[in-house]
Order: structure tokens, then C-alpha cells, then sequence
């Protein structure tokens, strides 16, 4: 049912974009038809599947019974998974080609890294835990390298796929998203690092100054700057009103989104370049 | 016919029943009666030479100190201040309090000139200026670390303090009100159980524990009513938290320990939540007409750095992290300043949106108009010091300016400067006129500091003062009564109080800026008892004495 009503969505902006269902070529040259679902398709791979969701949950279990932190035993369940979704990745290479295959991986694990932030958003307004606290599951390790890491990561595979192909207007507006959301990430990597210096300064090696409130959000930069003070800027709803959690919740929503928006305008475009 | 005849006696029964059934009986507004008054007039003594854009800063002997071999977290809490016009001879006098050191009196000659007196009392937290017994007369009131609270009776030059009757526990904070409209001041008192918990151990919950207590006024002597067994209350306020004319009682609780709040019902005190957020740490709360609409809001202070740069960050973190604890899903606190206004039929925050939820480690926040344009500003006192909290920082110490927010017309507020820049660890503040010259000076007990009097030496706007006396009532100085006045098309309203902010007594006279006008009219005084006087168009730029002649 959830396929059908996301069909119908994908289908809805292929009418709005006069797109046209179409095929991917294969290194091999041979056509396959190439859906956007295609990527979240493990049903080939369901044994392995059903052995990692086993095996990385059997670690997980054992990393929980030894008290070691959450992000090593969702470290765990992810390794178990990832035998699977390999060989998902080198089907769809083989499939159609390298380009896909980099897409497939790219949405996959964004998707991954919105649950990750669907984790901070519950610990920080359900459980209520502090925000220094609320740092997701992986994240958790180290919530500024994790997300500074990955959204570099992001913006340097979105423009290898733009080189690929990836070009359309929800492409553009994913690149300038995501220069956007780097860019905040850098600023906060760049106040964590000299939170950290201070604090060893202080003679506090111990505490981390993950969490900070970074250019958008309350209390960020926008918020709190006497450049912007008592102008409407300062408190922006959402802009510079909602909280860390919520702005990078939002990020990463909309780069999701714009993601696979993009990715389905171009597969469709792609084949119909590629038909012989 | 018959059970129509019962009816009465129902009811006569009921209440009753009500009254034998130990419940606190709040009295319901009486019907309105209107009150006649005599006035006294003082025109202001306004200094010429005095007038300047910023506040002078006196500093005086007295300094609170904590333990002796440092300040530490509990003792750095610091001590409280009180004014009140102890000797009658026209000017507020102001009392310190201490906690390793002992609590000093400045007597007012005016001028900003004091004569200091020492007492031999120390380890207290909340004062208060009052006339407790009725006689006219106001008393120092103290409460004390580990200790009773005492009563100080200023005669012969001397204070000499005695332990308060009825009342056996230690207590942190306090406010004086007349809770049972008896015509007679009570006082709620609060509990401080982290401290208390750390120097006694279990031995203090198997004594009974703490709390929020009501002193009733009793005779000569007073009976208690326990509200609850837990509080960390530094805080106490008496806002009228349902809007059903009668004052209500909360409480502002530190150490992520939920405010509590009271109704006044005619079957007792009626617990509830009032807020959908709240303060983390409440350190003080302020209750104020800002925007003269008629409606008070509520302030309380937390701790949120006002600066979030990378600095204040790294000194703020280490702190913070033993400090913060996981909430639960329902928990309305959130760490930092709030300003609660009524809206739409219930409390809104707004103090994010109007850009004072941020302060720094703030103790005493309070309102007061400053500059007598006829809005209230918002001036709250920050900083912390502490050996085993901040050792990691140089001199153990948070070390912020205070801050000055100016109410631009109910608008916004505007951070300003105006001589009350300072830093150092302010804890109890209170707004004075300490001259007679119409101004409202600034009275700091800092911690690890000279306490401090910054004269307001601002050419501003013109202003009134009012003092109101019940002569033959008990509540001598009629607190709780509302004084509602209209002055340069502004509509202000203020409440007589014994205390507010944190730690901090409150003078009896009101003062209300009332910019470039020369009078005020149809001012109505609501008295403590519910009845009414109003009286017409009193010149400006007085000290005005209102007497209740019946």
C-alpha cells in the first residue's frame, strides 16, 4: 500500500514534469528498466537480509548486555545489514551502471540519516533528554564529525551525479540545499573545535561541546547576532525560532525529498537518452 | 413550600461542614464597598546637580561572603536584602544579609548618605522589611541556613533579632500576603532540599522534610498548613494565576524541580500547572502590569547565556552538564528566562520572542520604570561563583555583566547600558527610591562583593510614589492592594508587595513614571480587603501618602 501511495505522489510530479517512464543502460549495453523503487527493492536479496537483521541484531544484543553505547550496537545491526545491501548495489551496477549504483547508495543511506535525525527528535522532545544528550544513535559517537562528515559527503556524491546526469531543477535546488546545510555544518564543526580548544584551555579535556547552536535555529548565529537584533530576522519562525534538532530535522527532510525528486525526473530522462 | 425553606440551611450546613473540615477557607470577594481617604502630599526633593543619562554607582562596606575557605555551590546562592523605612523618618532604610560574614543595616539619612549598623546574625537567605505584628511598626524578618527564621525588632538604634514564633523549621524563601483575608499578614515560606539534604543526609526527610509552608497570622503567633513536602524554592510570588480577582501562590523551584502553583478556592488551595513551559532552575520571579494593559505577566530568571559564542560556550558547558538531567515527556521546563503573558485565555512564554530569555546565570530579575517614561524596564542581576562547580574557570567565577532590557513602549526590549553594566555575582536586587527624588535607584547584594547602590541620576520623565496606610487594619501597609491610575493616556497598575525577584524585599511605596505629564487621574485603589477608594487628578513629582479613613 505504502508503494502504491508513494506511485502515485512520484507519479504526480511526472505529470507535472511531462516525464516519461524509461529504461538504463547496463555496462554491458543490455536495457533494464530502472524505477526509482528499484532502490529500496531488497526482495532478491531477502536470505541475506533475514541472516544480517539476525546476526547484527545477535551483536547488537550482546552490545547492549555489555553496556557498550548505543551507536556500537546500532553499528552492529548496520554491519549485519550491509552484506545485503552490497550485493543490492552491485546488482543494480551491473544492471545499470555506476552512476545508479551511486545514486542507490546515496538515497539509501540518506534515508538511513533521516532516521538517524527522527532518533535526535524523539530523545530530545519525547524523552526529553538535554541536547547534549540527544545525539541520535550513530551520532552519538560524535554528532558534529558524524553529520560535518556525512553532508560533505553528500554534497561531493551529488556532484559527481550531477556530472553523471543528475540534471534537473530539483537537482539544482538539491546542490544549493546542500552547499546550504554543508555550509552550517562546517560553521558548527569550525565552534566545536574551538568550544574544544577552550575547554582544554580550561583544563577540561572531558567534556564535549557537541550541540551547539549553529547559523540558523534558536539561539543561533541569526538569532542571537546584535547585527540582526530586534529586526524581524532575529526571531524568523523556524528560521530562528526552532530548535538545532528541528532545523537539521528539516535539512534533511528537504534534501531527502529534493533527493529523490531528482533522482526520478532523471531516471525517467536518462532512459529515454539511452533507448536505442 | 417545605424544601424551599431547606435550602438555606443546606447551604449554612454546607459551609459548615466546609469550615470544621480543616480546609483553609479563602474569603470570596465581599461586595464592593467604597472607601473614603485622606491624602498627604511631599513634592519630591530632586537634586539639581543630578541630573545626568546614567546611574552613579555607590559602593558600600558591606560584603557577602561564603564559607570560609571558599564559596561553594549552596553557600554562593548568597544572601538576601530588604528596604523598608525601619525609623520613620521618611527615608527606606536597606538590610544585607550574609552568609559567612554577618547582615548589616543601613539606615537612610538621605542624600545617599547611610549609617551603618551590624548585627550579629549571619547565614541568612531571604529578608524582608514588614510590620508582621499590626503594631505600625515594621520588623526585619530573616531566614536562615539550618535554622529557625528570627524576627528583628529595631529599637534604640539596635537591631536585636529573636526566633520567630510558631516556627520550628529552616527555611529558604519567603513573601508576606494576607493569604486568608483575615486582615492579617501571613507568610508562605519554601524549602531549599538539595541544600538541606546535603548537610543533614536522610536525617532531614526522617524529620518530616520540607516544603512549601502558609504561616497563618494567629493571635500573637501563627499555624501552619503544609502545601507539600518538597520544594527547592528560591522564589516565591502571589500572582492571580486564574484571573478570578483573588491572589494565588507560586513557587519557583531550582534544580530542574517543577514550579508549583496554588488557586485560592473557597474549599483551600488547589494545586495546579498553570504554564505550558516554565523555567528549569527558577532563581527569582517578578509579577508586573508591562504592557498597562491592566493584566499583570509573570517573570521568572534561569540560566542561558546571553552571548552563545564560542567563549561563554566553553565556560558555560562544563557546569551546565552537571546541572542538566533528562526531563521527563510531559515537563513543561525548559532552561531559560520566561515571561509568561496572559493571552487567548492562558500563560504564553514570550520571553523568546521578545528577546529576553537570555540573560546569563541569572539571579534577580525584576520590573520597575527606570527612566519614569511610564512603561516598566526589566533589569536582572547575573553571574556565578563557585569553588567545586567552576574550579576550571579563573576565579571560580562566571563572571557576567548585569542586564538592562528597556521597555520600548510594550513593543520590545531594548538592551541599554546605562551605568548598570556591571559584572560581578549579583544575587538579590531590589528597585528603591532611595533619595525621594522620584527616581528608582538599584540596591545589589552581590556575592563576593561590596554590596552596591547605583543612584539613578537620569534626567527622565516626571513620576508619583504612593504609600498606602490602613490605620486601624493589621496590614499596616496594606499589601496586596492594586493601585490602577491613568497618567499621559497610559493606563499603569501596581501591586503593593512585601518581596519579589530573589531574596529581595520590596518598599511598600509604589512608583510610577508617568513620562511628561504633570498629574494623574481616576485612580482607583483596590485594598487588600476588596473594597474601593478612588480619587481624581493628584499632582505628579510627589510622594504621595494615601490614608484609609475607615
Amino acid at each position: 500500500m505504502n508503494s502504491t501511495f508513494i506511485e502515485i505522489i512520484i507519479e504526480y510530479f511526472n505529470q507535472l514534469f511531462k516525464i516519461k517512464r524509461m529504461q538504463l543502460t547496463s555496462p554491458q549495453g543490455k536495457i533494464y528498466p530502472m524505477r526509482l523503487l528499484t532502490i529500496y527493492d531488497l526482495r532478491q536479496e531477502w536470505i541475506l537480509v533475514i541472516i544480517g537483521v539476525i546476526v547484527g541484531g545477535l551483536f547488537g544484543f550482546l552490545a547492549l548486555s555489555y553496556k557498550y553505547p548505543a551507536w556500537v550496537q546500532a553499528a552492529c545491526v548496520i554491519a549485519g545489514l550491509l552484506p545485503a545491501f552490497s550485493r543490492h548495489v552491485i546488482d543494480i551496477y551491473t544492471k545499470h551502471g555506476w552512476w545508479s549504483a551511486t545514486l542507490t547508495t546515496l538515497i539509501a543511506a540518506q534515508s538511513f540519516h533521516g532516521v538517524e535525525h527522527l532518533v535526535q527528535w524523539v530523545q530530545y522532545h519525547i524523552l526529553r533528554w538535554p541536547f547534549f544528550l540527544a545525539s541520535g544513535i550513530i551520532s552519538a559517537a560524535n554528532a558534529e564529525w558524524v553529520h560535518f562528515g556525512w553532508n560533505w559527503i553528500v554534497l561531493t556524491i551529488m556532484v559527481i551525479l550531477v556530472f553523471g546526469g543528475l540534471r534537473n531543477p530539483f537537482a539544482w535546488l538539491m546542490i544549493a540545499w546542500t552547499i546550504a546545510h554543508t555550509a552550517e555544518h562546517t560553521y558548527l564543526m569550525w565552534r566545536y573545535v574551538q568550544a574544544l580548544q577552550e575547554l582544554a584551555a580550561l583544563g577540561v579535556p572531558d567534556v564535549s561541546a557537541q550541540g551547539l547552536p549553529g547559523f540558523f535555529g534558536r539561539d543561533g548565529w541569526l538569532a542571537t547576532s546584535e547585527l540582526t537584533r530586534d529586526t524581524f530576522i532575529c526571531r524568523f519562525p523556524g528560521f530562528t525560532t526552532a530548535v538545532r534538532l528541528d532545523v537539521h530535522f528539516w535539512w534533511n527532510v528537504g534534501e531527502t525529498i529534493l533527493l529523490i525528486l531528482a533522482a526520478n525526473v532523471t531516471l525517467r530522462h536518462k532512459n529515454q537518452i539511452e533507448q536505442p | 413550600m417545605a424544601h424551599q425553606k431547606l435550602i438555606p440551611a443546606v447551604i449554612c450546613a454546607s459551609l459548615l461542614l466546609i469550615a470544621c473540615s480543616g480546609a483553609q477557607t479563602i474569603i470570596p470577594s465581599t461586595p464592593v464597598a467604597f472607601i473614603a481617604t485622606k491624602i498627604a502630599q511631599l513634592p519630591f526633593a530632586i537634586p539639581e546637580t543630578s541630573c545626568g543619562t546614567t546611574f552613579v554607582r555607590h559602593e558600600l562596606p558591606h560584603t557577602t561572603t561564603g564559607d570560609s575557605a571558599g564559596t561553594y555551590v549552596y553557600a554562593s546562592n548568597g544572601s538576601g536584602l530588604a528596604v523598608g523605612d525601619l525609623n520613620g523618618d521618611g527615608f527606606e532604610d536597606i538590610i544585607f544579609g550574609n552568609i559567612a560574614g554577618t547582615a548589616t543595616l543601613y539606615l537612610n539619612n538621605g542624600q545617599m548618605h547611610f549609617t551603618p549598623i551590624t548585627t550579629d546574625v549571619k547565614d541568612i537567605r531571604a529578608l524582608a522589611i514588614v510590620d508582621t505584628d499590626g503594631d505600625g511598626k515594621p520588623e526585619v524578618v530573616a531566614t536562615q541556613r539550618f535554622r529557625r527564621p528570627l524576627i528583628g525588632d529595631f529599637k534604640n538604634g539596635e537591631l536585636i533579632f529573636h526566633e520567630m514564633p510558631d516556627v520550628y523549621s529552616p527555611f529558604y524563601s519567603m513573601n508576606w500576603h494576607d493569604l486568608n483575608g483575615d486582615g492579617k499578614l501571613d507568610v508562605v515560606f519554601g524549602t531549599y532540599d538539595t541544600e538541606q539534604l546535603q548537610h543533614q543526609g536522610l536525617i532531614f526527610n526522617e524529620r518530616g522534610g520540607g516544603g512549601v509552608f502558609i504561616y497563618y497570622r494567629d493571635g500573637a503567633g501563627y499555624r501552619p498548613e503544609r502545601l507539600n513536602s518538597h520544594a527547592d524554592a528560591l522564589a516565591i510570588a502571589f500572582p492571580d494565576i486564574n484571573h478570578d480577582g483573588i491572589s494565588d501562590i507560586l513557587i519557583g523551584n531550582d534544580f530542574n524541580r517543577r514550579d508549583m502553583a496554588w488557586l485560592a478556592s473557597p474549599t483551600g488551595w488547589q494545586s495546579v500547572e498553570p504554564f505550558s513551559q516554565t523555567t528549569e532552575n527558577t532563581m527569582s520571579l517578578d509579577v508586573a502590569d508591562v504592557f498597562n494593559s491592566g493584566t499583570n505577566t509573570i517573570f521568572a530568571t534561569d540560566m542561558k547565556p546571553y552571548n552563545q559564542d564560542v567563549k561563554t560556550m566553553a565556560d558555560w558547558l562544563p557546569a551546565m552538564k552537571k546541572l542538566s538531567r533528562p526531563l521527563t515527556a510531559d515537563d513543561p521546563q525548559y532552561p531559560e528566562n520566561t515571561f509568561q503573558v496572559w493571552q487567548d485565555g492562558q500563560w504564553q512564554d514570550q520571553a523568546y520572542n521578545l528577546q529576553i530569555d537570555a540573560s546569563g546565570w541569572s539571579w534577580s530579575g525584576k520590573f520597575g520604570d527606570l527612566d519614569n517614561d511610564g512603561w516598566q524596564d526589566l533589569y536582572i542581576v547575573n553571574g556565578m561563583v563557585a569553588k567545586d562547580l567552576l574550579g576550571y574557570l579563573p576565579k571560580n567565577q562566571i563572571d557576567e555583566p548585569d542586564m538592562l532590557f528597556v521597555n520600548n513602549a510594550g513593543k520590545k526590549f531594548t538592551r541599554a547600558d546605562w551605568g548598570l553594566s556591571d559584572s560581578g555575582s549579583g544575587r538579590a536586587m531590589t528597585m528603591v527610591d532611595l533619595n525621594n527624588d522620584g527616581r528608582l535607584d538599584v540596591v545589589v547584594n552581590p556575592m563576593d562583593g561590596h554590596a552596591a547602590i547605583y543612584e539613578n541620576q537620569r534626567c527622565a520623565g516626571n513620576s508619583i510614589e504612593i504609600r498606602l496606610i490602613q490605620p486601624d487594619k493589621s496590614n499596616h501597609t496594606a499589601i496586596g492592594a492594586t493601585v490602577r491610575l491613568t497618567a499621559g493616556g497610559l493606563h499603569m497598575m501596581r501591586d503593593v508587595r512585601e518581596a519579589s525577584g530573589y531574596l529581595s524585599g520590596e518598599s511598600s511605596t509604589i512608583h510610577f513614571g508617568i513620562g511628561s505629564a504633570t498629574s494623574v487621574n481616576m485612580v482607583t485603589i483596590t485594598w487588600p480587603d476588596g473594597s474601593i477608594s478612588h480619587i481624581d487628578n493628584i499632582p505628579g513629582n510627589t510622594l504621595t501618602t494615601i490614608t484609609r479613613t475607615e
